[in-house]
């Protein structure tokens, strides 16, 4: 009865031109509204690029001012080790001028048993404080970078906790989201030199792997025009890590991966010299070389979609670079620049996080959370 | 019965309906296109302030060259804004962890040859004029207000 009404209304002029008004207000009033709601997101979104990028910026900044502190704090380990040094050095005095043969033995038992390990209290106050050689990395001043990220993130309107990454473009598994920096202690024996055989190599924790060229590719970037990195597709567990050019290291064209070798190991008596004074631990160092000091920040926002809530994500990435971190480096100045985010990397950091399920305090939060499904 | 016959014709009625439509469509449509520019305004100020807290962060510039920088960085939509109205405020932090932090890095400020990174927070407000069909809903124009927060190593 009703749609007969309606129908019988339709009919006549004054019904046709209600419905089209009707309709013509209804296409409208849903452009006003589609423009609106995208505008909304548009605008979010810009926020969200904005707090990310300016939350990397800060990470980065409290970065390099903890890097600088590295350099302050080798300063204090250096004198302690040159102190240690000269005491070692009067002690082995007397073996060394007594008269042939030379007993290296004795000698090196003499330097041993001389050390007075003046710098074994630094370097463990700076190890707390810096998270050197500590499980994953974590201390006192890398958590004071989380810290500081968390709280801008928190002023810069972020939907909380943002989650960070450091340096991972060379860390693995839970080292890509535990707070770090990437640092750890040099040993005496590094300053000897190595007997190169490739023409690339890189360092990892202490540990120099080697490549051929036909391991690298071009990593071609603005800043480092000619960087080479492991070839991004193989099978290597360094793919796509930078790699440093040897001085006059050979090339065969790809006798096989030297990675973990050490070829002037094979050279006993300097092989002997290295792996004793292996045992002097001395200044902070970059875990890596070439050095890799990266903060990124993966972050969102809410925008309200109709019923429901959506998140927006954006990821900034912050590297810090300089000339060396030794207590020789002081007075170098440090780049803080923002980077294009190799997002083929974050698969990196999803398998850190899903490391980071594995421990029940850690799932909790996890399983509250969207990231995975956001990465 | 007697057909009613309307005197005239019916040739002039769609040009009619289309003179007394064509206003009203016109209206929805500048209506939709000034909605556009002005979250356009929103969103080139929100990236302006983005951009020139960058670069304060990479040390190009320093905090008293922000309200400057930010008008540059309006583009081609700096006619919109009012930009005598841009007013940047430094403001405190917002919870007690940031001001214990700030009390910090104040403290270590005084200790020579100990680094440390500095930054603001801003809270930044311009006005801007609108397209005529806003204007009329807001004659003194529209406030937008932003607040970020960035910290820098000293160059």
């Amino acid at each position: 009865m009703a749609f007969q009404k309606l129908r019988d209304f339709n009919q006549n002029p004054l019904g046709q031109v209600l419905l089209a008004t009707l309709l013509f207000c209804f296409v409208f009033i849903a452009l006003f509204l589609g423009l609106y709601k995208s505008g909304q997101a548009y605008i979010v979104k810009e926020e969200t690029r904005r707090a990310v990028n300016l939350t990397s910026l800060t990470g980065g900044a409290v970065y390099a001012n903890g890097l600088q502190l590295v350099r302050e704090a080798n300063i204090v380990i250096m004198g302690s080790a040159a102190f240690d040094a000269a005491v070692i050095a009067q002690s082995i005095g007397e073996a060394l001028l007594a008269p042939p043969p030379l007993d290296v033995a004795a000698v090196a038992l003499a330097a041993e048993k001389a050390d007075p390990h003046s710098r074994n209290p630094a370097q463990d106050i700076f190890a707390a404080v810096f998270g050197v050689d500590t499980p994953a990395g974590i201390g006192a001043y890398p958590a004071l970078i989380a810290g500081q990220a968390y709280l801008t993130a928190n002023e810069n309107s972020l939907s909380l906790p943002p989650y960070n990454a450091y340096n991972y473009e060379t860390a693995k598994d839970i080292d890509a989201v535990a707070p770090n920096m990437a640092l750890r202690f040099r040993h005496a024996d590094e300053f000897l030199p190595d007997n190169n055989v490739a023409p690339y190599s890189l360092m990892h924790n202490g540990v120099r792997h080697y490549f051929y060229s036909d391991q690298v590719e071009s990593a071609d970037n603005p800043r480092h025009p000619k960087q080479m990195r492991v070839k991004k597709f193989s099978s290597s567990e360094f793919a796509g890590w930078w790699v440093r050019r040897e001085k006059g290291g050979l090339d065969d064209g790809g006798a096989g991966n030297l990675s973990g070798q050490n070829p002037f190991s094979k050279v006993t008596g300097i092989g002997l010299l290295k792996k004793y004074l292996h045992q002097f631990k001395l200044d902070i160092t970059d875990r890596d070389d070439p050095p890799c000091h990266s903060f990124t920040t993966l972050g969102n926002m809410k925008v309200k979609t109709g019923a429901q809530d959506k998140s927006l994500y954006e990821v900034g990435e912050v590297r810090v670079e300089t000339k060396g971190i030794s207590a020789w480096d002081t007075g170098k100045p440090f780049q803080i620049y923002l980077v294009k985010v190799n997002i083929d990397a974050f698969p990196v950091l999803r398998q850190s996080l899903q490391t980071l399920r594995n421990i029940p305090v850690l799932n909790n939060i996890l399983q509250s959370s969207d990231i995975l499904n956001g990465l | 019965m007697k057909n009613l016959k309307i005197p005239g014709d019916f040739r002039g009625q769609a040009l009619v309906e289309i003179i007394l439509a064509l206003p009203i469509l016109l209206l929805f449509v500048a209506g939709i296109s000034q909605l556009a520019v002005t979250f356009l305004c929103y969103v080139q100020f929100e990236h302006a302030c983005g951009e020139a807290a960058r670069q304060y962060a990479a040390g190009t510039i320093n905090k008293d060259a922000l309200g400057s920088r930010i008008a540059n960085n309006l583009g081609n939509l700096s006619g919109y804004f009012d930009i005598g109205s841009l007013d940047i405020r430094i403001q405190t932090p917002s919870n007690n962890a940031e001001k214990a932090l700030d009390k910090v890095r104040h403290s270590i400020s005084y200790f020579p040859f100990v680094p440390h990174y500095e930054g603001y927070e801003w809270s930044i407000s311009i006005k801007v004029h609108p397209p005529f069909l806003f204007k009329l809903i807001f004659p003194n124009g529209i406030t937008f207000r932003t607040v970020m927060q960035v910290y820098r190593y000293p160059t």
